[in-house]
């Protein structure tokens, strides 16, 4: 099959399963909905309020002596605003629906995309692209379509916080970013309503209940001050384990499901922290309600009135939401390539040389793409078929690329077979690598910069992975050698510029290496402008102005930036390579 | 001196090497304080981004503080007395979802 009907059929086949799930619901609804079981006075059974079809379907809860058809009745009653349809809030719907709460509204704005599926459940392989509230409703109502469940696709703004978090009984935080906290927060202290936030990254999970009367905290009595930018990490660049929202996720339902029913004690003034390494919890003891809190002490300042003209973005520094941070324009233009320029100074696999690359081969880590054969110039633009396709990862290859630098060295000209273990598998991640003299060949240097597992997943062949660690963390010392090739690069002076409160008498080696990269500002030289021409990329084009910026304030002037990086790469010259 | 646990949690352990457990030994003439122990332990635990670790004489807002478990607030903040084989937890505030 060619892939014309590829598509065509998995086309016919999503529309097929959205059919029959279509289908499936419409069946449920009518079997479910109408309840005709319900107790008729004065005939054959009482209750305490549910249907026969509740008693029926709930019947595991309500057998339960710590539970019990009270506590069912209560649920089946209630209300509860789940604000984000991700990670965290994927289980909680299910769970809430499932158990039988009367009526659940889920809040978000944003579009599934394929990556959020292994981790937020209540969405499906066809909805991707689609409204994620929407979504997660479906999903709801297809597993439970005798309550009513509500999509606010518009999102919780500081316009209409406070009537949505009104109009439900119990709060769970379920976001992605630190303005939606805090708003959350203050809605649910003007309205007093109970709010379970939840949070999870990496392999890390943390739960909470707040403005839980009459002495819980909020969410900034416990947070008075919004943490700095550079603190959240979003789960786009930091990863994020799937189970661990939905540990997560699931407790957050757990605590509401408590906070309706009257059922046990809320995770009130305490905070549980989950670390899925170990497999650990643990709780701990946080502050009450604080006096002096401007959103639920005695003196407030955030009140009803002016909630929805509180700046949350200004407060927080951040957006309401977690998506990718804008492109920025550090650098000039002319210190900038596109994609389509990149493309054309690499050189197409068929064209490198046979005693070069065997077939299967990926190019070594520091080799330099020898100088164009004619046909592929550097004015020509390659055709897309010809150019290398994206080295995607299988098994084994895990930074197969990042190569210590002192190997490198030694093989700068003359490329490695792939899957040399034990060279391979040691990025340089240090000034402190070996130093040496670089040789300045033809063709440009490609350096990838993005974290090791990112190139590991997916990279451009020729390119050597140098990950940035931000502008505190030193330049590796290969790069540094091209503009010095004599400086040991270890023993250069260190300027505690960034950390001032560490006095000149108390000096740190390892303060000295953090300093390394932006202190030394050394003139340029000729073997600067020897170093040629390297080609900077990274996930989405910001990393790699810094990069250039940083190489180019040491005299490498030949240092340039690919606009857009390998997000532009994939849009523009191979679809092929993934966007993550 | 005084020998202290600390733990890191919430992505904290990136400034401190990766490593989520350290035990120290930390010097003391008398008591020793909240306030000293971070002090101490900037200077001599925290690999890199200081920064995102203390701002001012205190940790960085987003981070709380745990002593044996209790929060800090509740042992009196920067003026909270660490005892020999107390347990301090910093934990980073996530926001993912
Ligand atoms: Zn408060």
């Amino acid at each position: 099959m060619d892939g014309s009907q590829d598509a065509l059929v998995a086309s016919l086949r999503a529309e097929n399963q959205e059919l029959i799930r279509r289908l499936a619901s419409q069946d449920s609804a009518q079997q479910y909905r109408s309840d005709s079981t319900v107790p008729q006075a004065g005939l054959a059974w009482e209750g305490c309020g549910l249907t026969g079809s509740q008693v029926a379907r709930y019947s595991r809860q309500l057998v339960l002596p710590s539970f019990g058809p009270q506590a069912q009745a209560r649920l089946c009653k209630g209300s509860v605003l789940v604000i984000g349809a991700g990670g965290l809030g994927s289980p909680a719907v299910l769970y809430l629906a499932a158990g039988g709460v009367g009526r659940v509204g889920i809040v978000d704005t944003d579009a599934l995309e394929l990556s959020n599926l292994h981790r937020q459940i209540a969405h499906q392989e066809v909805s991707v692209g689609k409204h994620k509230a929407a979504s997660a409703a479906v999903s709801c109502r297809a597993l439970n379509s005798s309550i009513q469940v509500i999509a606010h696709e518009q999102g919780l703004l500081p316009g209409n916080a406070l009537d949505l978090v009104s109009a439900y009984d119990v709060v769970l935080d379920c976001s992605d970013n630190a303005p939606t906290r805090y708003l959350a927060s203050d809605a649910c202290c003007i309205a007093a309503k109970p709010l379970v936030s939840g949070a999870a990254l990496g392999m890390d999970g943390q739960l909470t209940t707040l403005c839980v009367a009459p002495a819980g905290p909020c969410y900034r009595c416990l947070y008075p001050q919004a943490p700095a930018l550079a603190s959240c990490r979003r789960c786009a660049e930091a990863g994020v384990l799937g189970v661990a929202p939905g540990i997560i996720g699931t407790l957050q339902a757990l605590e509401a499901i408590k906070l309706l029913t009257g059922v046990g004690q809320p995770l009130t003034s305490r905070l549980l922290l989950l670390d899925c390494l170990s497999t650990g919890f643990r709780t701990i003891k946080l502050r009450h309600r604080q006096p002096a809190c401007i959103a639920c002490g005695p003196h407030a300042t955030i009140t009803a009135s002016n909630l929805a003209s509180y700046d949350y973005r200004a407060f927080t520094g951040q957006p309401f939401n977690d998506a990718a941070p804008p492109s920025i324009s550090l650098i000039p233009a002319a210190q900038r390539l596109s994609v389509q320029d990149l493309a054309s100074r690499m050189q197409p696999a068929s064209t490198r040389p046979s005693n070069q690359l065997q077939p299967n081969q990926q190019p070594a880590a520091f080799s330099r793409p020898h100088v164009a054969e004619p046909e592929a110039s550097n004015d020509s633009m390659i055709p897309i078929s010809r150019l290398p396709s994206a080295d995607f990862c299988a098994s084994g290859c895990v930074a197969a690329e990042t190569v210590p630098i002192g190997h490198q060295q030694a093989n700068s000209c003359n490329p490695l077979p792939e899957g040399d273990e034990g060279q391979g598998a040691k990025g340089f991640d240090s000034a402190s690598q070996p130093s040496g003299g670089v040789q300045s060949s033809a063709g440009p240097l490609l350096l990838d910069v993005r974290p090791k597992e990112q190139f590991a997943a997916a990279h451009l062949p020729g390119f050597v992975n140098v990950p940035y660690q931000g502008p505190h963390k030193p330049l590796p010392a290969f790069l540094l050698e091209l503009c010095h090739p004599s400086q040991s690069v270890n023993q250069a002076p260190g300027v505690s510029s960034v950390l001032p409160s560490l006095s000149a008498s108390e000096p740190d080696a390892r303060i000295q290496n953090l300093e390394l990269g932006l202190s030394q500002t050394p003139k340029p030289s000729d073997q600067c402008e020897a170093a040629g021409e390297i080609l900077v990329v990274c996930r989405r084009g910001n990393d790699s102005q810094e990069v250039v910026q940083q190489l180019r304030s040491l005299g490498i002037t030949g240092a340039m930036d690919i606009i857009g990086g390998l997000t532009a790469w994939s849009q523009s010259v191979d679809p092929s390579f993934p966007i993550y | 001196m005084v020998a202290v646990t600390i733990e890191l949690s919430g992505g904290l352990e990136a400034l401190f090497g990766e490593q989520k457990t350290l035990k120290a030994n930390v010097p003391s003439s008398g008591q020793l304080t909240a306030s000293q122990l971070i002090k101490w332990t900037r200077d001599n635990l925290v690999v890199e981004r200081a920064d995102l670790f203390v701002q001012g004489n205190s940790v960085r807002p987003g981070i709380l503080v745990l002593i044996n478990d209790t929060d800090w607030e509740l042992c009196g903040l920067l003026n909270a007395e660490i005892e020999d084989g107390d347990t301090v937890v910093f934990i980073s505030t996530l926001h993912g979802g």
